[in-house]
């Protein structure tokens, strides 16, 4: 018995020594061009990336895709932390517009040229040079319509009218604070498209007032949807896809794209990465993959960079999409210079005003 | 009559304290290496690298303790931190001591009882326990809906999210490490003490104050002291059930380390609660002491 024993420890030891000499060897193959690593925020968005790009990439250049989940706060400050310690482990981020102003240090600049499918299958100035466009989306107002029999609000001034629309609210605390200040702005009488420079007092004041209404600051994505769900609030502002993502799952949650931010996602590629050429190769082969977008826009409602399959999009599926004309024009104007230059600025006060 | 029962009381409960069949101090501290080397390792070194941090990041000087402190912010939310953990310990204190007196006072099938009960939510996860407060608490939650259902209410109460969840669901996680603690105490104290105690006529609440509470002390002092120290630090309840307005200085600290990646404003931040805490610990002890002895 004993024996046995220990010859079982012996082999597990031999073992484990031998699957970090092979650890060694592998990482040093994944870093000639095996492997890529691409951040984007998890969930059921990631697992749409992965069944309809992923896979498909791995099977047609046989280079593996592991998918890590990091929300946009924590994407640069583990970026920055990296080119510090001189070991950029992450191939492709998820970026915000603004991402590509304010953290222009840490981002490659890209040809774009060698994303040869650009030009026939993507939307206009879809590549920037250090961002390619991924998903196109807003942050939209929304409730639900049993709480609303006669009807919900689906302006901001609206949204702010507790008395003709009154139940707990919802509002984003997730590394935007610019998304309800353009909101507050919007309630208060500002044109949606001449929101920037902010005026930050005004809108500040005007979101002291829905304060008290506002039961809950959601932080992911997740918890927007959850909140809806389990009724702890009837209003509120959330990113579309999730809206959507209500919707499919048999919930009544009527979307208004007025005065909507929009939330537009891109690709980068941090600067000091391994697989540049690698990296490359994936953001062309998700671009000129018409056949996968429409089922992955579909998967998670977001409109994506690729306009054939736009073109190929039922009435039905389009009436909901970002980029139809009707929504679109709706959508408030965003100024990302302003907001990457005001940024740092700006988070601080939205923190000492949410911690009171 | 009372002091000396006390003193008599006291020393009846004082541990035997040269073993000659104890370890000797060569293996005591052969033994001890593991736990120290982790100590050393995973305790002390980090918090070096902290401390320094604080200091020299971006440069020399004390430009981040100035900033922790200097801003109304930062000092309400430590002061916020230190209440919620007060309240905590009370609570705690209030609602374990009596749970841990029947513990020690039954026998049997009934103690075997109240310990599991006692127990299981010791090894419940933290997470699971936060997910079965939201279950409760919420607007359609179990309270609401029987709040509603008896008519007591006519709209569904904001419980969720606020501070009285935090403080809540934090007494239940760590309820269990005040009872355990005091029971430990409690159950070495001889019962003859009671009975000698009413033969020499004193009441039973006589006997609680003059023989029970007093040997008890040292239960209570690690007990609160646990409590304290645990809500001070704590994470994942108040990020989970609270919302804004209950940041607390744990979930301050995480967000200057993974979000702002001011690692030198986190390490100012951390010394400072570490300071205020073994300060807070330190005066705590010398009271209870003092009492102890008194």
């Amino acid at each position: 018995m004993q024996g046995i024993h220990r010859r079982s420890v012996l082999s597990g030891l031999g073992f484990g020594a031998g699957a970090l000499a092979l650890g060694g060897s592998a990482g040093r193959v994944f870093a000639q061009g095996e492997e890529l690593v691409v951040v984007a925020t998890g969930g059921a968005f990631e697992k749409a990336l992965k069944d309809h790009f992923y896979d498909a990439f791995t099977q047609a250049t046989g280079i593996r895709i592991r998918p890590v989940a990091a929300s946009n706060a924590e994407t640069w400050t583990k970026l920055r932390a990296m080119q510090q310690t001189g070991r950029v482990e992450w191939d492709i981020v998820t970026a915000w517009p603004e991402d590509l102003v304010a953290q222009a240090a840490l981002l490659e600049n890209f040809d774009c040229a060698k994303i040869s499918s650009l030009a026939a299958q993507a939307v206009d100035n879809a590549c920037t040079g250090r961002g390619l466009l991924r998903t196109l989306g807003a942050v939209t107002l929304v409730h639900d319509a049993r709480k609303f029999p006669n009807g919900g609000p689906t302006t901001w001034a609206e949204f702010w009218d507790v008395n003709r629309f009154p139940g707990p609210r919802t509002m984003p605390n997730a590394g935007a604070p610019w998304w309800p200040l353009m909101a507050a702005l919007q309630a208060d009488g500002v044109d949606k498209d001449k929101l920037f420079p902010l005026d930050l007092d005004r809108a500040f004041a005007k979101l002291d007032q829905l304060r008290p209404h506002i039961t809950v600051w959601w932080r992911t994505g997740d918890q927007s949807q959850q909140i809806f769900r389990s009724g702890e609030v009837s209003l509120g502002m959330i990113w579309s896809g999730r809206a959507f993502a209500l919707q499919k799952e048999g919930m009544p949650i009527q979307v208004s794209y007025a005065g909507a931010p929009p939330n537009t996602a891109l690709w980068a590629i941090p600067k000091g990465a391994r697989n540049v050429q690698a990296s490359l190769r994936f953001l062309d082969f998700f671009t000129g993959r018409p056949e996968a977008h429409v089922p992955f826009s579909d998967a998670v409602t977001f409109d994506t960079l690729n306009k054939v399959a736009l073109s190929r999009l039922t009435p039905e599926q389009r009436k909901d999409r970002v980029t139809t004309p009707e929504n679109s024009r709706q959508l408030a104007q965003m100024d990302a210079t302003w907001v990457a230059e005001n940024r740092a600025g700006l988070l601080d006060r939205w923190n000492r005003w949410l911690a009171r | 009559m009372p002091a000396s029962l006390q003193h008599e009381a006291l020393m009846l409960a004082q541990p035997v304290s040269d073993d000659p069949r104890g370890f000797s101090l060569r293996q005591s501290l052969l033994l001890a290496a593991p736990a120290v080397l982790c100590l050393l390792a995973f305790f002390v070194v980090p918090l070096s690298t902290l401390v320094e941090q604080s200091l020299t990041s971006p440069r020399l000087g004390l430009q981040n303790y100035v900033r922790a402190l200097g801003s109304d912010l930062y000092l309400l939310i430590l002061w916020r931190t230190i209440r919620l953990a007060a309240i905590v310990t009370v609570l705690a204190l209030l609602l374990g001591y009596p749970v841990a007196l029947t513990m020690s006072r039954v026998s049997g099938r009934v103690a075997g009882l109240l310990a599991i009960c006692v127990l299981i939510p010791l090894w419940t996860a933290v997470l699971v326990r936060a997910y079965a407060w939201i279950v409760i608490l919420q607007r359609q939650g179990l309270v609401n809906e029987a709040l509603l259902g008896l008519g007591v209410i006519r709209e569904p109460l904001r419980m969720l999210y606020t501070e009285g969840a935090v403080i809540l669901a934090t007494t239940h996680v760590l309820l269990p490490f005040m009872i355990l603690s005091i029971f430990s105490v409690l159950r070495t104290i001889p019962p003859d003490l009671d009975r000698a105690a009413a033969n020499l006529g004193a009441s039973a609440f006589a006997t609680f104050r003059h023989v029970t509470l007093p040997l008890s002390l040292p239960g209570i002092y690690s007990g609160v002291l646990m409590v304290f120290i645990l809500a001070l630090g704590f994470y994942i309840t108040p990020a989970l059930l609270g919302g804004p307005e209950t940041l607390l200085m744990a979930t301050l600290i995480g967000q200057q380390t993974t979000e702002t990646l001011d690692w030198g404003l986190a390490g100012a931040l951390s010394v400072t609660l570490l300071v205020i805490t073994l300060l807070l610990v330190g005066l705590f002890g010398r009271v209870l002491r003092l009492e102890g002895k008194g």
